[in-house]
């Protein structure tokens, strides 16, 4: 039964697919590089830098993959996480680069575009880490907008400072001779991203409540180690661990928070199968359904989409001659659906077992389900009461999918039922009166319920199974007992489905009146 | 899929739907709405293209039509498709709407 859903959105696959082909390009490109500049003739200080940011661009690879499989498994979108991951990868490129084009006269030109991508990127970083903390904080008040504007004057002005640098050489400089050098303003350079680190501090210590103490750790972890290294890399000319660091840490930090998503999502599939399984034991399961009456024979079955459904069914004995039989839909799929489900459910039972009149009993239950429903959620509902002695069907309408009516009489063929005007689904107006209509079924008659799981069902080109398929299985199937009757069209709308997925609750109810008058 | 544009004339707003409103486009739905209802006195919902609506997608009408009413202003529809007109009629909402 358990299932994980996906949904595909197309922006998103096409975007995956772009940064995979783009990572892998500068990969294999790193590797080429390595092969063409002779990486094992560098001095060894450059080759391992080389190497690390190898090995950097390959974790940033495998972390962005990871980062999709879990915005599709989850829905949930760090992008600027991925952002983060991204420039990191480039940053790790383009520090390759320097060393391997340093020197290098007749590449020059490349070695300064690399140089000026390279000082492009750590604001980048930055700015985006920013923005992955407020989204984890999950609240922007003015204070945060208020220095989103100044980041983002600040993020612009940085960014134009480094391509004037091309022409001006305030960060550093590239000689024909392919040599770089540091320019009067290398340590300005910082100033941007100092600022930015502790603004960020600042809003991760005001916000701390906002945040798990996991979180803390793993953004103090980003935040504290790049220092030390940058101070280390201002000393020592020749080291480059940035990006390599930062990747790292984004490692940890990923690993840190999906340790803790993984904690929450086991914890809550437990507790949805326990729901599930007590959504179970809430309607009639036992079959057959009232294997001691021979007056009327019913038969039902549902599938949730989801560990826990929105969709009902009850059958229950009012009285000795009162059959009632119910079916419903809440609006929507997962736990606040099932919560709704099972109030409703037990509203209206109660309801019809204390009045005995279908309209009565349902206004009084929309009345409760209106109380307190802030969150406009609704259930449609068909409520019948069958009289076994004469087989009167008074019933109420709620905005449901019209039964259909397969009459004993060969003669006739299946038909929705027809009715009055359609009734409010409930939980919206509390006020509503909702009004009985009345049926009449001659022994050996049909009602079939369902909801829109059924004729809503998707074939693999997203067609609806729709109302007339259903009307031709309710005539294929005519012959067949209710129980038989079920189990086929259950198999008809799999097979319509085939590999798509199973969008909605699929649920169906059949009654067939059988009093002792026709002979059993 | 399911597209919504948004353009603001004045204090009204109109939100073009295009494509399926199903159970999972409902919570970008509802937030667009809500962005909608926030800014501006009079919703114009244009369903020209709108080519279904799941049961999560009229919870988000409804919660739409509920912020409109808090505020006094008003909620149109506009252009529906016999397909999604048949599941306002169905679900007794067509009532309980302004349908142009």
């Amino acid at each position: 039964m358990r299932r994980i859903k996906t949904t595909y959105d197309r922006k998103q696959l096409v975007l995956a697919s772009i940064t995979v082909a783009f990572d892998l390009t500068l990969i294999l490109a790193v590797i080429l590089m390595m092969h063409l500049g002779h990486v094992d003739q560098l001095k060894p200080l450059r080759a391992m830098n080389v190497g690390l940011d190898l090995i950097g661009m390959v974790i940033g690879f495998v972390i962005l993959i990871a980062c999709y499989f879990d915005l599709q498994r989850t829905g949930v979108d760090y992008r600027f996480f991925r952002y983060l991951v991204q420039v990191t990868i480039v940053g790790l490129f383009t520090d390759q680069g320097a060393w391997m084009l340093m020197d290098k006269p007749e590449l020059w030109m490349w070695n300064l575009l690399d140089n000026t991508v390279f000082f492009l990127v750590m604001p980048a970083a930055v700015y985006f880490f920013w923005r992955y903390v407020t989204q984890i904080i999950g609240r922007e008040d003015r204070w945060v907008r208020k220095a989103e504007y100044w980041i983002r004057i600040g993020f612009i002005i940085e960014n134009l400072v480094c391509i004037a640098n091309i022409g001006g050489g305030y960060f550093f400089t590239v000689d024909r001779q392919g040599v770089y050098r540091r320019g009067p303003f290398f340590n300005l350079h910082m100033l941007y991203i100092i600022v930015m680190g502790v603004v960020t501090v600042a809003l991760i210590i005001s916000r701390r409540r906002h945040l798990t103490r996991r979180q803390i750790i793993a953004l103090a972890i980003y935040l504290g180690t790049p220092g030390p290294v940058i101070i280390l890399s201002i000393m020592i000319y020749g080291l480059s661990l940035n990006y390599i660091v930062c990747m790292i840490d984004t490692l940890v930090m990923y690993c840190i928070l999906n340790v803790e998503q993984s904690r929450e999502r086991l914890a809550a599939e437990q507790e949805l199968a326990t729901a599930a399984s007590i959504q179970a034991g809430v309607l009639p399961h036992v079959f057959p359904l009232f294997p001691d009456r021979t007056d009327f024979h019913v038969h039902a079955f549902i599938q949730p989409a989801r560990e826990v459904g929105g969709d009902l069914y009850d059958v229950f004995l009012t009285d000795e001659s009162h059959v009632a039989f119910v079916i419903g839909d809440v609006a929507g799929k997962g736990v606040p659906a099932a919560l709704f489900m099972v109030i409703a459910k037990t509203l209206i039972r109660e309801q019809l077992i204390s009045t005995r009149a279908p309209g009565e009993a349902v206004t009084r239950a929309n009345r409760a389900l209106c109380e307190n429903n802030e969150v406009d959620m609704f259930v449609t509902v068909w409520v019948g009461l069958l009289d076994l002695e004469n087989g009167h069907v008074r019933f109420v309408n709620a905005g449901h999918n019209r039964p259909v009516l397969t009459a004993a009489d060969r003669g006739k063929d299946v038909a929705f039922l027809s009715g009055g005007e359609p009734q409010l689904v409930l939980g919206w107006v509390e006020d509503m009166v909702y009004e009985d209509e009345e049926i009449v079924l001659s022994p050996g008659d049909r009602i079939f319920l369902y909801t829109d799981g059924v004729t809503e069902a998707q074939d693999e080109n997203a067609g609806f199974l729709g109302d007339v398929r259903l009307l031709a299985f309710m005539r294929e199937y005519r012959g067949e007992s209710v129980t038989r009757k079920i189990e086929r069209i259950r198999d008809a709308i799999a097979a319509f489905r085939g590999s798509a997925d199973q969008f909605d609750d699929i649920t169906m109810l059949e009654l067939e009146y059988r009093p002792a008058e026709a002979g059993g | 899929m399911l597209d919504i544009k948004t353009v603001k004339e004045g204090n009204c707003c109109i939100v073009s739907l295009n494509g399926r409103l199903e159970a999972d486009m409902a919570a970008k739905a509802e937030e667009k709405f809500l962005e909608a209802a926030a800014s501006a006195d009079e919703v114009i919902l244009d369903c020209k293209e709108l080519e279904y609506t799941a049961s999560a997608g009229l919870r988000t009408l409804r919660r739409l039509q509920q912020e409109m009413k808090k505020k006094k202003g008003s909620l149109k529809l506009r252009n529906v498709k016999p397909m999604v007109a048949d599941v306002l009629v169905l679900t007794g909402f067509a009532k309980i709407l302004t349908l142009e």
